[in-house]
C-alpha cells in the first residue's frame, strides 16, 4: 500500500525538479521483516514503512539515490557507519554524510527530511554568513542530537 | 553541512524509549550537544551558536561569549 498520496507525489516531484541540484545519497539501514516468528528477535516496527516511504521518495527524482542496507545481512556495514538503532537514514552527498534520522520520518518530520535533502543537494545551509563562519572554525567532533515526535 | 566534523542526528522519540529515559526527555524538541549541553524548544540561530560554543572543549570564537544572557540561561537545563 503506498504511503504517499498521488497529489503529494506530484507536488514533491515538481519540487525536486525545481530545487534539487546535485545528487543526494540516502542510505537506509533496516532489517527485512521475517515471516517466521523467531524467538528473541526484535521486530523493527517502523522499518518496513520507512523503507517503503524512501523508495517512493527516491522514485520521484533521478537525483535521489537510495541504498538500502539490511543490518542482518550486512552487519559489518552497520558497524562501519556506527549504526546501533534502526531504522536509520543517512543523508549525504559526494561521499560526505553527516545528517542522520533515526525512526520513521513521519508527520512534521517529513517536511524536515525533504528540506534536508534539498539543502544538501543545493550545498547551502540556511545559516547566516556569520554563523557559517563561526561553525567552520570548529575543529573537533561535535554530535548534535535532536529528539522529536511526529505530531 | 558546513563542517564535516559536525554530525547532526534526529531521533524520533516514540520509537526509542531507552534514549528518552537516558536523556530524561520530557518534551520535544530537545537538543543535546556532545552530551554536554542540552536545551528544549526551538532556538534562534544566535542562541544555537552560544550553546554550540558551550559544548566545545577547545575554545573558538563561539566560546568567547562569556555569560549567557537571561533568556538563554532559562532555556539551558543541566544535563
Amino acid at each position: 500500500m503506498p504511503i504517499l498520496s498521488q497529489p503529494d507525489k506530484d507536488l514533491l516531484k515538481e519540487k525536486f525538479e525545481n530545487e534539487l541540484k546535485d545528487s543526494v545519497d540516502i542510505t537506509l539501514f533496516t532489517q527485512a521483516s521475517s515471516k517466521l516468528f523467531v524467538p528473541g528477535r526484535k521486530e523493527c516496527q517502523y522499518c518496513q514503512p520507512t523503507e517503503e516511504l524512501l523508495r517512493e521518495l527516491s522514485s520521484l527524482s533521478d537525483k535521489i539515490q537510495l541504498n538500502v542496507i539490511d543490518v542482518l545481512q550486512e552487519s559489518g556495514k552497520a558497524v562501519e557507519y556506527g549504526i546501533d538503532r534502526i531504522p536509520a537514514i543517512i543523508l549525504g552527498t559526494d561521499g560526505a554524510a553527516n545528517i542522520r534520522y533515526y525512526g520513521i520520518p513521519a508527520g512534521n518530520e517529513f517536511p524536515n527530511l525533504i528540506d534536508g535533502i534539498i539543502h544538501l543537494s543545493q550545498g547551502t545551509s540556511p545559516l547566516s554568513d556569520e554563523a557559517r563562519k563561526l561553525v567552520r572554525q570548529i575543529d573537533e567532533e561535535v554530535g548534535i542530537t535532536v529528539f522529536v515526535t511526529p505530531t | 553541512m558546513e563542517n564535516p566534523k559536525i554530525r547532526a542526528e534526529v531521533i524520533e522519540a516514540n520509537e526509542f524509549p531507552d534514549l528518552v529515559r537516558r536523556y530524561a526527555i520530557r518534551g520535544v524538541p530537545k537538543t543535546v550537544i556532545n552530551d554536554r549541553v542540552q536545551f528544549e524548544g526551538a532556538v534562534p540561530e544566535k542562541l544555537m551558536l552560544q550553546f554550540l560554543g558551550r559544548a566545545l572543549s577547545k575554545p573558538t570564537e563561539l566560546s568567547d561569549d562569556g555569560e549567557l544572557d537571561e533568556e538563554s540561561e532559562a532555556s539551558r537545563t543541566a544535563l
